[in-house]
């Protein structure tokens, strides 16, 4: 039977950050969205991390931009999702739902 | 418009230690960021989160290295005082005090620098040996194969070794390594001239380099 990696909490709500940018997603928008919804600082180098490795798997896909002077002179790395990222945070999203409804009532109190 | 610049020493941080194929689009960020507002206490906090969780990723992902690099620094300072005790007998520090400056000091580090080598070289070997057994890629064969050939190339390089220290002494007598000449025969001077640490270190570098240098064995047998 093949391994089946899960998505982690993180993995998950940049997938999610990624389909509501949709083509403006690079470091920054990610992570100011990320801290809009989490209400703290997100480190920006854990969301690459967490990108960088979604890329490995075939989760996301990245192209360079343009380079900027505001950056020094860098470019904008844009991401986006792929299908089988896309599939990955369905089916993640089914198992979170069909685990919540399985809770107790008053469990989630 | 000239845009403040963010600060110098974080940034050479980041450069330094976040190497990778998104350190570009993370350093822009960073910048990017900074030049809409973010203070510099928030562009250290990122730079330090940065270097913090890439040295963590790399030791996750090299953690045999790095377990065997503590292990080896942990016990290396007494294998070096080992060595010292082994390698620097009275004879030869005797040898050395009857030099001449700057030969002396010259000589005592080139000893203290080869016992260094010669403790950073067996850690190498046993890394290596230890990584190919545990990988069960480690060739006993061709270990030996690596071993037999060393031999009679090293026996080469350390005669060769000896019979310049040698002449040299002849040319230069008393100058520079003090050999016994009165009372030694030639044979006895090029081996007293040879056992030096330099020539441990030699061969314990030519044994994995030959070891590394032979083809690896095709892993599947050949079906009848």
């Amino acid at each position: 039977m093949a391994e089946r990696s899960y998505l982690g909490e993180l993995e998950l709500m940049i997938l999610l950050v990624l389909i509501n940018l949709g083509d403006d997603a690079y470091g920054v928008p990610i992570s100011r969205e990320l801290e809009r919804h989490r209400g703290r600082e997100v480190s920006l180098s854990s969301v690459y991390a967490s990108l960088e490795r979604m890329e490995g798997k075939g989760l996301v896909t990245s192209e360079l931009g343009e380079p900027l002077q505001e950056r020094g002179g860098r470019a904008r790395r844009y991401f986006r999702i792929t299908p089988k990222g896309l599939q990955q945070a369905q089916e993640t999203r089914q198992i979170l739902v069909q685990l919540w409804s399985e809770q107790p009532q008053g469990g989630a109190a | 418009m000239s845009l403040a610049t963010p600060p110098i020493i974080a940034s050479w941080l980041l450069e330094r230690f976040t190497p990778g194929e998104m350190h570009e689009a993370l350093a822009g960020d960073l910048e990017e960021e900074f030049h809409h507002g973010r203070g510099k206490p928030w562009y250290w906090r990122q730079v330090l989160s940065a270097v913090f969780i890439r040295q963590v990723d790399r030791a996750r992902f090299h953690w045999t290295a790095f377990l065997f690099a503590a292990v080896w620094s942990a016990i290396s300072p007494s294998l070096f005082l080992l060595e010292i005790h082994l390698i620097e007998n009275e004879r030869l520090m005797e040898r050395f005090r009857q030099l001449q400056s700057p030969w002396f000091t010259v000589s005592k580090g080139v000893l203290e620098i080869s016992i260094f080598f010669l403790t950073l070289w067996l850690g190498l070997i046993l890394y290596g040996i230890l990584g190919a057994w545990a990988s069960r890629g480690f060739d006993i064969r061709r270990f030996v194969r690596a071993l037999l050939l060393t031999v009679p190339l090293f026996l080469e390089i350390w005669m060769a070794v000896a019979v310049a220290t040698v002449l040299i002494n002849m040319a230069f007598p008393q100058r520079i390594f003090n050999l016994d000449q009165t009372h030694a025969s030639l044979l006895q001077m090029v081996i007293s001239a040879a056992l030096s640490p330099a020539t441990v270190v030699t061969f314990c570098t030519m044994v994995p380099s030959l070891y590394l240098s032979f083809p690896r064995k095709p892993s599947r047998s050949r079906s009848l």
